[in-house]
């Protein structure tokens, strides 16, 4: 699809997960503001609720008042601290804008050069070996690979804070929980684009014209390859940016992940519905302008948009 | 085939058989609590000691594979269902159909990850019907786009035409005609989002919006073992490799077919 439709596409989605959120707290089976009250609360308070949180009006007015909402940034207050929905959730972005910054740092800085050697040493031992450790990594879940680091640096070695964000070299595990299985998916994206783009008849003309192979490679086929791989990191990244919902909660690091699962076990709806919602505009950003950037550096694609227009 | 592929097989069927056998065994051993016996270490009385609450390690994780396998093969196969059949629909109409399936699945995907299941979890209650479908609300989308591609492609071919010349009912086409067609690249797909469903059902049950206690998932063990890493590392341990074993297995397995299936990716 080209990219300028897919930039026009944003608003369309915006709206959607906005609407899927709004419709979240109707499918609370029974009655949501009881269900938040919890058991064995007084019916004037579970009507005094409903009355705040609009739940008494037509499902229409709800909506195009939560829509409303929305977009100027308001989206409610929490039931339990009553505190503004927005200002909860700002003040947990820097924690997670922090931790993803560090995880997706560490992880190209492992997968482009391991990616690399796999793709140049392909079918040798290194390569076999460097895509058997990234298997391991696509196939090792956070909430495995979380606790057996705190096993290994916190308990066993005594080296780093088991959680939270306030110790020393705190940051350090939680990013490393993330960076590993990132950095084995970048690994195997980069091996994979890079050893297609080295057949291609253009890498054979290169070194032909007299161009060192290594550089031939690099050089061209790299450039070919870099757009997919900067598309899969992108979309990676988004994913980080918006929460690493379980690596927060290993850590207890104060991330809007970990905020998404406390109010869920807190039962504060309004706040869960706010999470949802941000972590998914977020999402959709980040995702719209890595389209556009990929778009941009991808020669093919720039003679695509120009043959379209 | 090779040994892995081979060894990959061999320890999907041994999980598979656990979790088809498990629920034969007496349950006693798996959800009974003892106090005086807590966090015993392995290769004692049960082979694999207890967990913080004196239940046998053994038994839950045998337990766990039925809980754990059998929700992620029920979100697997309503995710296949509902996603072919919505694809092949839209393929095979196209127009309103096909541009509201693409609307569909681009808003399913502006979520990112297990976002989605992770808040219908959380709004529908904890309940292994309620993961199934949160996990199936986000599972469908690869197979929709699978079988629409196909089902587009194939709806020009002079087979498709003849069978619908001859008088064949929409239903009869989709199923009889087209689905053979993309059963291969279906069934791949069905492979590996096995071991993303293994893996999303214990994230879920981590987050405590799984499978409610007592019964055993691996993700709720895991979590329930947290606490000691330290004094008993095991009970952490032995749902990790649970896990990470299957999920493995799966994943070998998975390219294995790709390879076989694909004529495009066949190894030279």
């Amino acid at each position: 699809m080209p990219p300028l439709r897919r930039l026009l596409e944003v608003p369309l989605l915006l709206l959607g997960a906005a609407t899927v959120v709004f419709f979240l707290i109707h499918l609370i089976p029974g009655d949501p503001a009881a269900a938040m009250l919890g058991e064995g609360a007084a019916p004037a308070d579970v009507a005094g609720l409903r009355k705040d949180l609009g739940l008494d009006r037509p499902l229409l007015g709800q909506y195009v008042s939560w829509l409303s909402g929305a977009v100027r940034g308001d989206l409610g207050s929490s039931i339990l601290t009553k505190r503004k929905v927005t200002r909860e959730i700002l003040a947990a972005v820097p924690a997670t804008a922090e931790l993803a910054f560090a995880a997706f740092l560490g992880a190209l800085l492992v997968a482009v050069p391991t990616g690399v050697a796999s793709a140049l040493a392909r079918g040798k031992p290194l390569d076999g070996f460097l895509r058997a450790v990234s298997l391991l990594g696509v196939s090792t879940p956070n909430y495995v690979s979380g606790p057996l680091l705190v096993l290994v640096f916190s308990i066993g070695l005594g080296l780093l804070p088991v959680s939270g964000r306030d110790g020393r070299g705190a940051l350090l595990l939680p990013a490393a929980t993330l960076a590993f299985a990132l950095a084995a998916l970048l690994s195997r994206m980069v091996r994979a684009c890079l050893a297609e783009e080295m057949d291609r008849p253009y890498v054979a003309a290169a070194i032909a014209r007299g161009e060192r192979p290594l550089r031939a490679i690099l050089r061209h086929a790299g450039r070919n390859a870099l757009p997919p791989v900067l598309v899969v990191a992108g979309l990676q990244f988004g994913s980080l940016l918006t929460g690493a919902v379980v690596t927060e909660t290993i850590f207890s690091w104060p991330g809007v992940g970990r905020l998404l699962v406390q109010s869920i076990q807190r039962r504060d709806y309004p706040l869960v519905q706010g999470c949802v919602l941000f972590i998914a505009v977020t999402f959709i950003l980040v995702n719209a302008s890595v389209d556009a950037l990929a778009a941009a550096l991808d020669p093919r694609a720039r003679a695509r948009v120009q043959g379209d227009a | 085939m090779r040994l892995s592929v081979k060894l990959a097989a061999a320890v999907l069927g041994l999980a598979i058989l656990a979790a088809l056998l498990a629920p034969l065994l007496p349950s006693a051993p798996a959800t009974r609590i003892d106090l005086t016996r807590r966090l015993v270490p392995p290769v004692s009385a049960p082979p694999l000691g207890t967990d913080e609450l004196g239940r046998d390690l053994f038994s839950r994780l045998l337990r766990g594979a039925t809980v754990s396998l059998g929700v992620a093969g029920a979100a697997v196969l309503a995710s296949a269902a509902v996603g072919s059949t919505l694809g092949l629909l839209a393929g095979e109409r196209g127009g309103a159909w096909d541009a509201a399936l693409g609307r569909l699945v681009d808003l399913v995907l502006a979520f990112p990850g297990l976002l989605l299941a992770v808040a219908l979890a959380a709004v529908l209650g904890p309940s292994a019907k309620n993961t199934v479908i949160a996990l199936a609300a986000v599972g469908w989308v690869p197979y929709a786009r699978l079988a629409r591609t196909e089902a587009r492609r194939l709806s020009t071919r002079d087979f498709v035409a003849a069978a619908r010349a001859a008088g064949a009912s929409r239903a009869r086409l989709l199923a009889v005609h087209v689905l053979p067609n993309v059963a291969s690249p279906l069934l791949v797909q069905a492979t590996l989002h096995l071991a993303a469903a293994v893996l999303a059902e214990s994230a879920l049950s981590f987050l405590g919006l799984g499978v409610p206690p007592p019964a055993p998932s691996w993700g709720a063990m895991l979590a329930g073992g947290r606490t000691h890493v330290l004094d008993a590392p095991h009970v952490v341990l032995a749902p990790a490799a649970a896990i990470l074993v299957v999920v493995l297995g799966t994943n070998v397995l998975g390219d294995a077919l790709v390879d076989r299936l694909d004529p495009a990716r066949r190894p030279a």
